[in-house]
């Protein structure tokens, strides 16, 4: 064991934490920390979300997006 | 009854008389269909984030409301037929009311992380991974934890 760098730590939901049982579409603060800088959704496995609330983010994000609150995609590549 | 939240977008070049208007158009309507207004912001004009229909920014606001389900099409219907709404969105409200508005500042959990602040942030697997380096990255150099030294015995 010990190799450095390999062992693995344990993530928790931040949200789950938090005891945040609604994510807000219009928080736009908060949201952009789960968009890549092309404006993807950060996958579960890099946010360390629990599967509920990485639905509620997945989903808050679309609604944001849909309400020109968040980019679909950078204004770079565009 | 259910509770909803109505969010829509309008067109701000026309003058803010008939922003209002069309604001309290809204309003009006759920009243009159029985519904009951609980909250109602004005986030005023904003930035869209990318543009639509020629416009880049857009008036916004939205209402919380209980309401029964018949008011949902009739809304809609209002929101087509009308001009100056530019996009709507109504959808169940799940929030508290108790909690203040988000509109963009709020912060379930503050911590001073922000992304434009360029702290670590992760920017998909072809872009390059991680920004600024993985946020948990473990030490470099293992420190003296007294698990680690009896499994090296072992």
């Amino acid at each position: 064991m010990a190799e450095y760098g390999f062992r693995k730590r344990k993530k928790v939901c931040r949200f789950c934490e938090a005891h945040v049982d609604y994510i807000d579409y219009k928080d736009e603060r908060l949201l952009r920390r789960y968009v890549t800088d092309r404006g993807k959704i950060v996958p579960r496995r890099i946010s360390g979300n629990c599967a509920l609330h990485q639905r509620g983010v997945t989903n808050a994000i679309k609604r944001a997006r849909h309400m020109a609150i968040l980019a679909f995609q950078s204004d770079s590549i565009r | 009854m259910r509770r909803y939240e109505t969010t829509f977008i309008v067109n701000p070049q026309v003058d803010d008389a008939a922003i209002d208007r069309q604001v309290n158009a809204v309003i009006d309507l759920i009243k009159n269909n029985g519904g009951q207004i609980l909250r109602e912001t004005r986030w005023g004009t904003r930035r869209m984030a990318y543009p639509i229909a020629g416009l880049t920014q857009g008036f916004y606001a939205s209402i919380v409301f209980d309401g029964e389900n018949q008011v949902l099409p009739v809304l809609e219907r209002h929101y087509q037929l009308e001009e100056p709404y530019i996009r709507y969105l109504t959808v169940r409200f799940e929030g508290s009311l108790e909690q203040p508005e988000t509109v963009g500042q709020h912060d379930a959990f503050e911590a001073g992380e922000s992304r434009e602040g360029g702290g670590p942030g992760y920017r998909g697997r072809r872009e390059g991974g991680w920004r600024g380096g993985r946020p948990e990255a473990p030490p470099r150099a293992p420190e003296n934890v007294p698990g680690d030294k009896q499994e090296e015995e072992l």
